[in-house]
């Protein structure tokens, strides 16, 4: 009998308050049910232990009868809970009215809300992805989703090495995206630029002398103030 | 919709097909906003020392302008008129 109770006791340190609660509750009655005899009466038992084992049957007893009160009162709570939920049919609706309120004036902040470009609106419409690196330039037409449609850099149009950093190297790419684009289909376009290189602007004009219609520009530098640390400075 | 995201900032529309007008608004504003150069100066990585001496030397120009063109101004005060208002 006592060896059980001081493994409870130390167990019970451990839990939170309602769960020592539940646990007492339902030793207690697991107690009074296999034994009828009283715990005092029981040799070997240190005092200490006699007298909390003391209050420990009070305070079960007494909680498990306030845990009968409280099962009482929450079946009255469901029933009332029942009455409010047929009200609360009519608030569901307003709810929902209100977030969709909340979402269109948060939509129509992004830009290019409710703006249709030949029947296509603006999020659905494709992108051409243009990174500007100190080298090269490269360009990439992909669907609004992501998935890549076209792809030409300036190396792939004949420049080597150098002169893959120059202006008219990136002309000549930007002018053979939008043939490939055209090829496909795509006649209205959003750019995105990525990197500050030689090739940032001339891809653009190459892109619109290419016949495709530019709809708006983005910047797409990635920055990073704590990153990884750039290459030490060159010293010519 | 999380494709969409990078599109709500930095982006600029084109309006009657003017592309060039765009690309230098975009322009100007990410250069007021000192982007640009900051983006050229992490290229290679600038030493703390170099940094402070930088950084310094900004602020003691800034001032300078500033008390400059407030000292202009003031010199070339007047009450009549300005005649060149077009």
């Amino acid at each position: 009998m006592a060896a059980p109770l001081e493994a409870l006791l130390l167990q019970v340190r451990c839990l939170s308050l309602s769960s020592t609660r539940r646990l007492l509750v339902r030793c207690n009655s697991a107690l009074v049910k296999s034994s009828p005899v009283n715990p005092r009466v029981l040799p070997g038992q240190s005092a200490l232990l006699s007298s909390h084992v003391q209050t420990f049957c009070t305070t079960t007893t007494r909680w498990a009868e306030e845990a009968k009160e409280e099962s009482t009162e929450t079946t009255e709570k469901k029933q009332e809970d029942a009455e409010e939920s047929q009200q609360e049919d009519t608030s569901l609706d307003e709810d929902i009215e209100r977030r969709q309120k909340w979402m269109e004036m948060y939509n129509s902040c992004l830009p290019g809300y409710g703006q249709v470009f030949d029947g296509i609106p603006y999020n659905q419409l494709p992108v051409i992805h243009v990174f500007a690196n100190w080298n090269n330039t490269h360009a990439t037409c992909t669907d609004s989703t992501g998935k890549i449609l076209a792809q030409t850099t300036c190396g792939k149009e004949g420049f080597k090495n150098a002169k893959k950093a120059t202006s008219v190297a990136a002309e000549v790419t930007g002018q053979s995206i939008a043939t490939k684009a055209l090829d496909l289909g795509i006649t209205n376009v959003r750019l995105v630029l990525r990197g500050i290189g030689p090739g940032r602007q001339p891809i653009v004009k190459g892109v619109q002398m290419g016949g495709v219609n530019i709809v708006s520009i983005t910047d797409g530098t990635r920055f990073s103030a704590t990153g990884p640390r750039p290459r030490k400075a060159r010293r010519i | 919709m999380i494709k969409y995201y990078q599109f709500i900032g930095r982006t600029v529309f084109v309006k009657n097909g003017n592309v060039d007008a765009a690309y230098r608004a975009l322009n100007n504003v990410l250069t007021r906003e000192g982007f640009i150069e900051d983006v050229r100066r992490r290229r290679y990585f600038e030493k703390p020392w170099q940094y402070r001496k930088r950084v310094n030397y900004e602020r003691m120009r800034d001032i300078y302008n500033k008390e400059m063109a407030r000292r202009i101004d003031f010199t070339m005060r007047k009450s009549r008129p300005n005649p060149w208002v077009v």
